[in-house]
């Protein structure tokens, strides 16, 4: 499903260039569960941008179902960011004025879904994480799980095929968070390639593939044996 | 992005500041609204003077006489009845009417009111279109030299107030001399006409003026052309006749710096087409001014989502990373903007028509509803709008996705 080569990535930082990633080879294949950890600033999160096509690479190869993310653009991203990746963040990044239904139906209004259709789906994801209750709330009306959930429920909308998610449950209480892992597991196990930058062991423990990075390349690559 | 989705959520992020959005279209507003009351207000006065001016017909020559530039011999023998009959042969010219007129008292129960008092032939009233007697008669060929006046309008009001004067005996003091007249006739109301408010005038048969002055001298003419397409030609022969009238009379060139000509021939056609002139100079300074305004309005939006598009930084990061493309996000500012430009179009449209209207009861001249401007007017919102939210929503949808969601 991705194949990285080779890819670097820089961010120019004033007068020098910060390397944030330095050479990065990955194959990710089509329903696996992946952890990516490492220290802070390590380049987890620039990873898992190029990944997700919010950042072309600097240098190398990056494949996304056989497309060449660096050749693709910007609206050829968007569309796949729109259609075939959800993004959950750990700021959860809902729109504040908008309520948990009309952020849920945002992907769909940027891929042309009708209305009636979208309003069904949107109160489908909802359900599919256990906040029909909450489809009129307002993102400050809700607490931080109720809130990471509506992103999920936003990022399964249009049923990806890849979802990511960047520290997750980094701002959620270990109740939450163990609860936001566990419909990864289901969303997983439903079939759809999962791929969470943590720094948390208790998920790095649940997953079937832990990649580490230290200073923007990859130290370690291990593979459950469970 | 469906368009009503873009105007759902351009509505929304207008709502969500409502004060700001109520400035940015303020701003539209008084420049829509000021172009619209300028044009709308500039037509209704042109409709009025246009009214005034035709009333007087487009084949109209007036014929103003200076004698004073000339010396008196010489004028007497110049400006004469034989002048008429000269003038009324030219061949483009069908009709010519001469006047006299000067100042004069009338004296109404020993009190007396200063008049202007014009000396006309039955033809007179004729020239102009609904100028007719309310009350009595016009001056007639039967009232030759006699001791008649018929009032215009505002001097019947004047010297009587409401009551009907026809029948009265009013005393009119004329070139040093008092005599009564009878009043015969009372004018309908019918304004200025050209340069001449034909109710503030006190009319007697042109011979009694000329018998009163002691002089042949007629101190105007009005000429109708033949045609209006002859109206021209009919002015130069006058002009002719005049300069070579002139010419024949006066020995020594004594007419002085102060008048070039001892005449002036005026066509009611050039009057009213140098008053178009000056009134589309007027409307093109006056529009200048709106239009400046317009485009102050245009910047004030432009200005205003300069801030959104900075406040917003987020949520255009957050839109980008679940799927809006560029275009998208180009599209919702667009549409923000023209939206207020537009509802600023819209209000301003119906505040310069209010105002318009406003003024021209205050000016008591007719209200224009225009509507080839006011679409204009509107239209151009919409582009201003269109051309100040252009690069603001460009540096939106510019924004690297990543760089807008890490945005404070």
């Amino acid at each position: 499903m991705i194949e990285l080569e080779n890819v670097t990535k820089d961010y120019p930082m004033g007068e020098t260039v910060y390397h944030a990633l330095r050479g990065v080879d990955l194959e990710i294949r089509e329903r696996e569960f992946l952890a990516i950890s490492g220290p802070s600033g390590s380049g987890k999160s620039t990873l898992l941008h190029v990944i997700g096509a919010l950042h072309r690479p600097t240098g190398g190869r990056a494949l996304f179902e056989g497309k060449d993310l660096g050749s693709l653009s910007r609206d050829e991203l968007a569309q796949l960011r729109n259609t075939r990746i959800g993004f959950i963040f750990q700021q959860f990044y809902l729109l504040p004025r908008a309520t948990a239904q009309r952020n849920v139906e945002l992907p769909m209004v940027y891929a042309g879904v009708r209305p009636p259709e979208r309003r069904a789906r949107a109160a489908a994801c909802l359900d599919r994480v256990g906040l029909s209750e909450f489809a009129h709330h307002l993102p400050t009306q809700l607490s931080g799980g109720q809130a990471q959930r509506v992103a999920l429920a936003r990022a399964l909308v249009n049923s990806p095929a890849l979802l990511l998610g960047d520290e997750p449950t980094g701002n959620l209480d270990s109740q939450t968070t163990k609860e936001i892992l566990q419909l990864f597991v289901s969303l997983h196990e439903e079939g759809r390639t999962v791929v969470l930058v943590t720094h948390e062991r208790e998920i790095a423990e649940q997953v079937k593939r832990e990649v580490v990075l230290r200073d923007g390349r990859i130290e370690e690559d291990t593979r459950a044996t469970h | 992005m469906q368009l009503i989705e873009m105007l759902r959520t351009a509505v929304g992020a207008l709502r969500a500041h409502k004060l700001r959005t109520a400035l940015s279209i303020l701003g539209i507003v008084i420049g829509v609204g000021s172009v619209v009351a300028i044009i709308s207000l500039v037509n209704g006065a042109t409709a009025q003077v246009k009214e005034q001016i035709a009333g007087l017909g487009m084949r109209t020559i007036t014929i103003t006489l200076f004698p004073q530039a000339l010396s008196s011999a010489s004028s007497a023998r110049a400006f004469t009845s034989e002048l008429t009959d000269e003038l009324a042969a030219a061949p483009s010219v069908s009709q010519v009417v001469p006047t006299a007129s000067t100042r004069g008292q009338a004296i109404v129960d020993g009190v007396s009111y200063d008049e202007s008092v014009m000396g006309v032939t039955p033809e007179y009233a004729g020239l102009f279109d609904g100028f007719t007697a309310k009350e009595g008669r016009f001056i007639h060929a039967l009232d030759d030299d006699r001791a008649v006046a018929v009032l215009g309008a505002t001097v019947a009001g004047n010297l009587y107030g409401t009551e009907n004067p026809v029948g009265k005996m009013v005393a009119l003091q004329v070139s040093g001399q008092k005599v009564a007249f009878q009043i015969i006739g009372v004018m309908g109301e019918r304004g200025t006409v050209g340069y001449q408010d034909l109710d503030g005038m006190v009319y007697i048969p042109l011979s009694t003026a000329l018998r009163l002055s002691g002089s042949r001298q007629f101190t105007s003419y009005v000429a109708q052309a033949a045609s209006e397409a002859v109206v021209e030609q009919a002015a130069s022969e006058i002009e002719a006749i005049l300069s070579r009238k002139v010419a024949a009379t006066t020995s020594s060139q004594r007419a002085s710096a102060r008048w070039r000509t001892p005449y002036d021939v005026r066509v009611q056609k050039e009057t009213i087409q140098t008053y178009q002139e000056s009134v589309s100079t007027m409307t093109l300074i006056l529009g200048g001014v709106g239009a400046i305004s317009l485009l102050v309005g245009g910047i004030g939006i432009m200005n205003i989502l300069l801030v959104s598009v900075t406040e917003r930084t987020r949520e255009i990061g957050i839109r980008m990373a679940i799927g809006a493309r560029p275009r998208d996000i180009r599209a919702q500012f667009l549409i923000e903007a023209i939206l207020t430009s537009s509802i600023g179009g819209v209000i301003g449209l119906g505040f310069g028509w209010l105002c318009a209207w406003l003024g021209s009861l205050f000016a008591d001249w007719p209200f224009v509803i225009s509507v080839y401007p006011a679409l204009l007017a509107s239209g151009f919102s919409v582009l201003i709008g269109l051309t100040f939210g252009l690069y603001p929503a460009l540096r939106a949808a510019q924004l690297d996705p990543v760089v807008a969601l890490r945005y404070e």
